[in-house]
């Protein structure tokens, strides 16, 4: 497991008050999570802050799943 | 009319704006805005000639540069057309050309400019070198001339250009301020708020015309993204949001970080309708609420500060306004109403009759005369965020797949969902379609969950596809 699954999860807890049990890699941002744009654009802030990891809005509109921030992440280090 | 001009220069050292940029706050006072106001102007001269009715679109992020820019275009004697850059680029393109649009300020060069001959950037109109002594025109000559084009989504077609004259933009002062500032117009006391509405909203206009009049020290969020780190590095008292961050916000009391709100005392929403759940996470933790009501077509129509026995209504009419039920419908007789849509006729006189506007909004009026939103006679989607959303437009994108027999876009729980009818051996294909189609639109359209009917959909009796089932 990427070490950055840790940090996307605790942000996306943190953020949209979902219970860490419910976040897994295979997780639908909008369909499983529920997330609204606004959320996803906080969470992305505070990943970014977080890692340092510069992640654009036109990355923003390709993630589907948390894997997909991950491997974003991933790819950056 | 009032005078926006003279209540900047009556603050003097003040502070107005607070923004950080590059890890650095900077601050800036009445004075100095004025000053920039008067520069920029001078600036945009340079670069376009004479700027009187000239129609000059603003792409950018909310930022200090586009709050000078605003009053420098529309004192300058221009028309400004704020841009909500969430849209896609086709759209915006052919709102622009629509609206005759002869400049556009966009952030830097490397940022999108739509086709726009007359290109400037924030950092073109909005270096300050303080030397000048340059000053307005007389901005109150013609009080007749377009100010402001802000575009709103229609339930048909292409989104409206929102024609608001100085006049209605200038007919009275604005009171998008806590409680005590409603109730008492003179109260002068420093007042810190935060921006996070955007200024391609009418809300976001209002927040600018009603802080800067009263005086108010405002942070200007420059990234939505980071609402939740400046409200938990910055101490504020006030602010204006959308139910969308009311509900980012009340995820912060929930979680019982109170302590990362700012210290804030009091908090409004406008935009769109809200949870009376979320009005109590704010109310329970000791932060007033008021509500405010109104459409880009009407400016404010009502405020309500009762958030004891009144809090789910959006209140009373402020001040002069006139508001009456036809049909169940609101209807709204006020200065501040706008002239109509721009080159629209056919919808100009579908939305102002017999000098009425009528809002779509379904109400209802109790005995103290507290107004209360009982639903949307309109088929528009209005989302947590505060955008309008034709379904109609949703829906002429999924019929691009020829699979597709029937679809309906609706709105469920602060989402987009669509309910398609097709063959069931299509289904996979399908969802795969709305996935890339996802890719394509603005965030805030895209669609969240796909329902495949067995059967055709409900229709009406002129054989349409029934909008609600109930």
């Amino acid at each position: 497991m990427s070490k950055y699954f840790d940090i996307v999860a605790e942000v996306i807890e943190d953020v949209a008050d979902i219970s860490r049990d419910e976040i897994n890699m295979d997780s639908s941002l909008m369909d499983d999570l529920e997330l609204s744009s606004l959320e996803l654009m906080t969470i992305f802030s505070d990943i970014s802050r977080k890692t340092s990891i510069p992640i654009s809005n036109k990355n923003i509109l390709e993630f589907e799943t948390v894997a997909d921030i991950v491997a974003v992440l991933d790819a950056h280090s | 009319m009032y005078d926006l001009i003279k209540e900047i220069l009556a603050r003097k050292e003040r502070i107005a704006y607070r923004y950080v940029r590059d890890g650095k706050e900077i601050t800036v006072t009445f004075e100095q805005y004025y000053k920039n106001i008067c520069e920029c102007y001078h600036n945009l001269t340079e670069r376009l000639g004479d700027i009187n009715g000239k129609h000059i679109a603003v792409a950018m992020n909310n930022c200090y540069e586009y709050l000078v820019a605003m009053p420098a275009i529309i004192f300058g004697g221009g028309a400004i057309l704020p841009v909500n850059i969430l849209e896609s680029v086709e759209t915006i393109s052919i709102i622009l050309k629509k609206a005759d649009t002869c400049a556009i300020v966009i952030k830097d060069s490397e940022s999108e400019s739509y086709g726009i001959p007359n290109v400037l950037t924030a950092k073109d109109i909005c270096t300050f070198t303080g030397q000048g002594d340059w000053e307005l025109p007389n901005y109150e000559e013609n009080p007749d001339r377009i100010a402001l084009m802000i575009h709103t989504s229609g339930t048909t077609g292409r989104p409206k250009g929102v024609m608001e004259l100085y006049k209605n933009l200038f007919y009275r002062k604005k009171h998008d301020l806590p409680k005590e500032y409603i109730l008492d117009p003179a109260k002068d006391d420093p007042l810190n708020t935060i921006l996070t509405f955007p200024l391609y909203h009418q809300v976001g206009v209002c927040c600018w015309l009603s802080w800067v009049t009263r005086g108010c020290t405002t942070f200007i969020n420059e990234n939505p993204g980071d609402i939740l780190n400046d409200f938990k590095n910055n101490k504020f008292d006030f602010t204006l949001a959308t139910p969308a961050v009311m509900k980012l916000l009340g995820k912060r009391l929930k979680r019982g970080k109170v302590d990362e709100l700012g210290g804030i005392k009091s908090i409004g929403s406008a935009g769109a309708p809200i949870q009376k759940d979320i009005i109590d996470l704010f109310l329970e933790n000791g932060i007033s609420y008021v509500q405010i009501y109104g459409l880009t077509e009407t400016g404010e129509i009502t405020y309500n500060y009762d958030d004891g026995d009144h809090v789910t209504s959006v209140g009373l009419p402020i001040e002069d306004t006139k508001v009456c039920l036809i049909d169940g419908e609101i209807c709204v007789d006020s200065g501040t109403n706008c002239a109509g849509y721009y080159k629209n006729e056919q919808a100009t006189d579908e939305l102002i009759r017999d000098g009425w506007i009528h809002t779509g909004d379904l109400g209802a009026i109790d005995d103290e005369g507290y107004i209360y939103i009982v639903g949307r006679k309109k088929n528009l989607i209005i989302l947590s965020g505060g955008e309008n959303v034709s379904p109609e437009e949703i829906e002429e994108s999924l019929y691009a797949n020829e699979a597709i027999k029937e679809c309906r876009v609706f709105e469920q729980d602060d989402k987009i969902y669509a309910e398609i009818f097709a063959n069931e051996s299509d289904h996979d294909e399908i969802r795969d379609f709305v996935t890339e189609l996802n890719k394509k639109l603005p965030i805030f359209k895209r669609i969240y969950r796909v329902v495949f009917s067995e059967t055709d959909l409900e229709k009406t009796a002129a054989g349409k596809i029934r909008r609600k089932y109930n």
